[in-house]
């Protein structure tokens, strides 16, 4: 029953003018990063890591997902079509992880796409020489769970509020406010143990080096590391290379949230009272 | 006959506000069953438990024998079509991609069938035009060429004619009939429009405050609905035996009353039973129409 869930969707998918725009997006974002990048290489000199374009789509997929996603689950309420689907007998169990499939797979196409343009444009016009291989691909294969968990977390929202609107808002300020967060954590964990302070001493300006007062304890920074890693903005932010060390934790936090929030998203849309 | 739904006792409650209250109807195979009720008698939340969306609170239903809390219904299921307040479809895309979204979620093998789907709901020129600028009535067809695709034999049509033009609503008639009678399919219809139900059902179920407080059949309706004439008399044995011997329809109400059916005038009709010295306490003239039954029905009016 799955599979013909499945077969259905991906026939919708195809004909979706959503799917195809955030393919277009992401492929013409590819274009217009290296097109920014290689002006720079040639203005100022820069030296363009290729790397860097690759993981950089990682730190803003979230919102393009989050848009995919309310829109295209949204429809299923909006056009009330998930009520056919019941009606026919297909279990809610499989009509929730059919779509958590579909998001999960065209977020991945969408990543893929974007890589494959810059892999083949990139490459002739930057090179590629900074990091190996493997490397890069390990930290691919990081944002591609990543982006799993990010595809749970917005399967969740739309298949458990039925309202389209809502379901785009709520999805699409969690993703901004995601990144938010992400960000707050990396000035928190950035901010250095001391700073300089200019002060007047007999008219004299004197420059001292003190304690920097915003300076996280051990504490709170322990607690906004677990918060970056468990954050799907932050772990991408990670990948992307904003911190020096990437945590190694990043795909079981991102397998957890997977789970937590499928399996929360099965009981509740298996219980949940449809009009 | 077959029964292909049944519910025992279903009810319904949200928080304290009790929408079924332990509602029971029955099914037969090949009819169509007109449920009838006012907005908010419940008739939408029953449909919406048969179609598996809610479950009810207490109570139980079969389909096709089959009880709603068993494994099976899942596969029991597949032999309904519904179309449950708005018809389920994507308006971003056109009756035959729709059919074709509708064919892979049931598994057709091919999708042969479809243009002559299309044209059984009158939709097969439509070409590219999106679902979504279809007239009501155009979206109403296609639900039902939705519901269906999967060669169903039992048609759940929730207010299917609501909002329809006087066109459209006989265009769905015309369709529901022809489905019924040619295909075979059994099909429950609610509405409130009792004037078209009454051309279509062959068993009607009247549903208020939750509970169905009447199942009968169209050929039991038309009798009672038949233009009659209300005696009350002392007497009842003669006038039994003049009714018979002048060949006249009746039917004893009580001991004292008795229904006289039949167009007949009735100063013509008083005079004649005056002529045999028939005596009549009180005589009323009534011809009911759905509409009335129901009416009376639901206001607790002689009925019977």
């Amino acid at each position: 029953m799955l599979i013909k869930l499945l077969n259905a969707s991906f026939t919708r998918l195809y004909k979706n003018r959503l799917f195809w725009l955030f393919t277009i997006f992401s492929m013409g974002l590819a274009l217009l990063v290296i097109y920014v990048q290689y002006n720079n290489m040639k203005r100022y000199g820069d030296i363009i890591n290729i790397e860097q374009i690759a993981l950089n789509y990682s730190t803003m997929i979230g919102i393009a997902i989050a848009i995919f996603t309310s829109l295209f689950l949204g429809v299923e309420y909006s056009d009330g079509v998930i009520r056919n689907k019941i009606s026919i007998g297909h279990k809610r169990e499989n009509i929730y992880l059919s779509n958590l499939i579909i998001v999960i797979i065209t977020s991945l196409f969408s990543y893929f796409l974007y890589l494959m343009v810059v892999f083949s444009v990139g490459i002739s016009v930057f090179g590629m020489d900074t990091i190996s291989f493997m490397e890069l691909l390990g930290k691919i294969i990081l944002v591609f769970v990543v982006i799993m968990a990010y595809s749970s977390i917005f399967t969740f929202i739309a298949m458990v509020i039925s309202s389209k609107t809502i379901t785009a808002i709520t999805s699409i300020m969690l993703a901004f406010g995601m990144i938010m967060a992400a960000l707050t954590c990396f000035n928190i964990l950035a901010a250095p143990k001391t700073i300089q302070e200019a002060t007047m001493v007999n008219g004299e300006t004197k420059i001292q080096t003190v304690l920097n007062p915003k300076y996280p304890s051990e504490e709170k920074k322990k607690r906004c590391q677990i918060l970056l890693d468990i954050n799907p903005a932050g772990a991408m932010f990670q990948l992307a290379g904003r911190s020096a060390e990437t945590s190694k934790v990043l795909p079981l936090y991102s397998f957890g949230i997977i789970v937590l929030f499928t399996g929360a998203g099965l009981l509740l849309f298996k219980r949940k009272e449809l009009k | 006959m077959e029964i292909i739904l049944e519910t025992n006792n279903l009810e319904k409650k949200y928080k304290n506000f009790r929408v079924l209250n332990h509602t029971n109807i029955h099914i037969e195979k090949g009819a169509i069953y007109g449920l009838i009720g006012k907005n908010g008698a419940g008739k939408t939340t029953l449909i919406r438990i048969i179609c598996g969306l809610q479950e009810p609170t207490s109570g139980n239903y079969t389909i096709y024998g089959v009880d709603y809390s068993s494994n099976n219904i899942i596969s029991v299921r597949k032999r309904m079509g519904a179309i449950i307040e708005v018809p389920s479809i994507y308006g971003e895309m056109t009756a035959k991609d729709n059919l074709i979204e509708q064919y892979k979620l049931v598994g057709m093998p091919t999708l042969e069938g479809i243009d002559e789907l299309l044209k059984l709901v009158g939709l097969s020129n439509t070409g590219r035009k999106k679902a979504k600028n279809f007239s009501l009535g155009m979206k109403q067809r296609l639900g039902i060429a939705i519901a269906l695709a999967s060669n169903p034999d039992f048609l759940i049509l929730d207010e299917p004619i609501n909002g329809l033009d006087p066109q459209g609503i006989i265009e769905i008639r015309e369709l529901i009939l022809k489905l019924n009678k040619e295909k075979r399919i059994t099909i429950l219809i609610s509405s409130h429009y009792l004037d078209e139900l009454a051309k279509i059902a062959t068993h009607y179920g009247f549903l208020d405050n939750g509970s169905i407080i009447k199942e009968i059949s169209s050929e039991e309706l038309k009798k009672k609905m038949e233009h009659k004439f209300i005696l009350k008399v002392d007497n009842q044995k003669v006038f039994v035996k003049y009714f018979e011997q002048n060949k006249i329809s009746y039917e004893i109400m009580d001991n004292q009353t008795i229904n006289v059916y039949g167009k007949y005038n009735l100063s013509k009709f008083v005079r004649d039973l005056s002529k045999e010295n028939l005596i009549i306490d009180e005589i009323h003239e009534q011809e009911e129409s759905l509409e009335n039954y129901y009416i009376n029905l639901i206001g607790g009016g002689h009925v019977d």
